[in-house]
């Protein structure tokens, strides 16, 4: 009844007319720039994160990202279909049949049944957020400063180790995110660290000039190097409804992709990358015809495009209710909430009724907007897919540029924005992952507080994270989880079959 | 990058990595102090995090050290001239492409506040495709003047920001 209530009030405020508004123009800013060719949601969040210093009311500023972070989950597949291109690890499987079903001039079915099978999961996977994250966020009231730094520390270890990429420079990543964070005052005992005397350094590193560097201004450095001619498949889209051949194979891999991807999404790290993998593995599974897959299929869209979209819904569960980001698009949701003021966590619901529930009412609103701006407005959006690069790469540097100094006025977080950009850029040069560099840097102030606060409750021994029931589940469970995954790489290595 | 050139490139890294570790775990014991462990000081996360960043540069260098090599033949052979090749033409996209259009956006960062914004943005951009584009001087004069007018609408009348005047002509 109370979460009820609270959809009540939550959609009471969604529903004004700022809010509404702001809605709409996350979701339409967020496709547009989505669709830009090798910009991911994390980019595209990364470069509209200064907006929020515009918005002055919380609640709307974080309707305003949300809207972006689904604009651009939409505006990823559309790039994936038409350019083979996928903006994020996520997008990847959506290539492999929907860029051969836009070969085959069924590129409207394939975008269509991508947009309706997005809307049903991202409303499933609302619903899942609605019903389970105040009974999550009541559970975690009783965490102490041992159970947050064991919650954020094996948070932060599982995006690692699910990714599917190199531990250990996934862990360099963890570790140089968290030197990052450290930079500045400290806040206990107020002494300056890593400034050299650098005045504008006292105050540390600004999230979203490290952001728009990393993922905005390295891409493009990228970019430039790569110097990439995309092919667009077609620009000529056709009708967008699924035929009722279409339908019948697509309705059951919805249904299996929402709930894979509602499950998955909820661990942090990859949630929705392994669950498009496994939606994509399980409907090529029950196919009566999986030779069809890779040859475009519409089940092997329909699939991972719901798993990931239902992904992108929990994995605000354990934002809003743990204050734990899982992946780097969430981690700026996160520290746009800081910034304005409000941190996420088991207390928002106590504390900041309004923008729970606002947010997660504004997100069915949003969905909704989405669908209607998808379907009838695809072809607009894949003429946009046709913008080249030499126009699209220096406008992206005037928003990063613009963006930084917008922010406290000071061309110190331009140079900062250059220099993030560029070890963006080397990042990616040498395979390095840099969503986890983004989830330390925002939960390394929670890290450190807790893990001095714990020290002192237990006299400083490091035994209280493990003789702390909620703390030594948690250890426990990540310890079960790598091992599994452990028993599963030495089982593929050394199976007959491979 | 080929494998070859990317092995060696994370060798030189992870070696940097141990060093840089090394550094921050002496800077954070000598300079910021790592307290008692029933109260840790300003350095205690950054030494611990120093001491994982070497351990973790250590472990990725013998990574790099334990991975297969390019197969031998293959290299004296024609892909050889192709790795070549393929290095030859990475170098010259650097340094026509990548290295002019960083050094575009460091030149605009410096003009930002002293040109002011429509001056920089404007320069900026018609360096770019004269440049990095290689455009012609019509399309060049045309897409700088409409994307800083454009950015000047969004940021400074929509949106309200504050952007500078140029500290050369005040």
């Amino acid at each position: 009844m109370e979460t009820f209530s609270g959809l009540i009030s939550g959609f009471s405020i969604a529903l004004t007319p700022i809010n509404l508004l702001f809605a709409f123009i996350g979701a339409l800013v967020g496709t547009a720039i989505g669709v830009l060719p090798g910009l991911g949601p994390a980019a595209t969040i990364a470069l509209l994160l200064p907006a929020i210093y515009v918005v002055s009311e919380p609640v709307t500023a974080i309707i305003l990202m949300a809207g972006i972070f689904y604009g651009s989950m939409y505006g990823g597949s559309t790039t994936s279909i038409l350019l083979n291109l996928p903006g994020e690890a996520a997008s990847v499987v959506t290539c492999i049949d929907g860029y051969k079903m836009a070969k085959k001039g069924r590129a409207g079915a394939a975008l269509g049944i991508a947009a309706i099978g997005s809307f049903v999961a991202g409303t499933i996977g609302i619903v899942g957020l609605t019903l389970f994250a105040p009974l999550i966020a009541e559970f975690a009231l009783s965490f102490g400063p041992p159970e947050k730094f064991s919650l954020a520390v094996v948070g932060l270890l599982m995006a690692v180790t699910l990714s599917g990429s190199s531990i250990i420079k996934g862990l360099v990543m963890l570790a140089l995110g968290l030197l990052l964070a450290s930079v500045g005052l400290d806040p206990i005992s107020g002494k300056t660290r890593f400034s050299f005397g650098v005045i504008e350094l006292q105050s540390g590193f600004d999230f979203v000039t490290l952001a728009m560097g990393v993922f905005g201004l390295g891409e493009i450095f990228i970019g430039l190097e790569a110097a990439v001619k995309v092919e667009v498949a077609t620009t000529k889209v056709g009708s967008v409804w699924p035929t009722l051949k279409d339908w019948a194979a697509s309705r059951m891999a919805i249904l299996r992709g929402t709930l894979i991807g509602f499950f998955i999404g909820v661990i942090p790290g990859g949630g929705a990358v392994i669950s498009s993998l496994v939606s994509y593995a399980v409907e090529k599974k029950v196919a009566k015809h999986p030779e069809e897959f890779g040859e475009g299929a519409i089940e092997g869209v329909a699939g991972p495009e719901s798993a990931n979209n239902a992904a992108s819904s929990s994995s605000f569960i354990p934002l809003l209710t743990l204050g734990i980001p899982g992946n780097a698009s969430i981690a700026m949701i996160f520290a746009a909430l800081l910034i304005k003021g409000i941190t996420p966590g088991p207390f928002l619901i106590q504390e900041h009724p309004e923008v729970f529930w606002g947010v997660i009412a504004s997100m069915y609103l949003g969905n909704v907007m989405l669908l209607v701006l998808n379907l009838p407005l695809v072809g607009l959006w894949a003429q946009l897919t046709r913008v080249p690069f030499g126009l699209m790469a220096p406008v992206i540097i005037l928003f990063t540029v613009i963006g930084s100094y917008s922010i406290q006025g000071q061309a110190f977080d331009i140079y900062s924005l250059i220099g993030f950009g560029l070890f963006g850029y080397v990042l990616r040069k040498l395979k390095f992952e840099p969503g986890p560099l983004v989830l330390a840097f925002v939960l390394g102030p929670m890290v450190e507080q807790s893990m001095r606060q714990s020290l002192l409750m237990s006299g400083g021994s490091f035994l209280i994270f493990v003789t702390r029931p909620i703390s030594l589940s948690l250890i426990g469970l990540f310890a079960v989880l790598v091992a599994g995954q452990a028993a599963l790489t030495i089982y593929k290595r050394f199976s007959p079959n491979n | 990058m080929d494998s070859a050139r990317l092995n060696r490139a994370e060798k030189a890294s992870s070696v940097v990595l141990v060093a840089f570790g090394a550094f921050i775990a002496w800077y954070s014991w000598h300079y910021l102090k790592l307290g008692m462990m029933i109260m840790p000081g300003a350095g205690f996360l950054p030494f611990c995090i120093g001491m994982i960043l070497a351990v973790l540069g250590a472990a990725w260098y013998a990574r790099t050290l334990l991975a297969p090599a390019a197969p031998r033949k293959a290299l004296e052979t024609g892909e050889a001239g192709g790795a070549a090749a393929g290095a030859e033409s990475a170098r010259s996209v650097i340094l026509s492409r990548l290295l002019p259009g960083v050094l575009l956006v460091v030149l605009y960062a410096w003009l930002f506040e002293k040109a002011g914004y429509i001056v920089s943005t404007v320069l900026f951009m018609v360096g770019w495709q004269k440049l990095v584009e290689r455009e012609e001087w019509v399309k060049t004069a045309i897409v700088a003047v409409t994307s800083a007018a454009f950015m000047y609408v969004l940021f400074a009348r929509l949106l309200r920001v504050s952007l500078p005047s140029g500290s050369w002509w005040s």
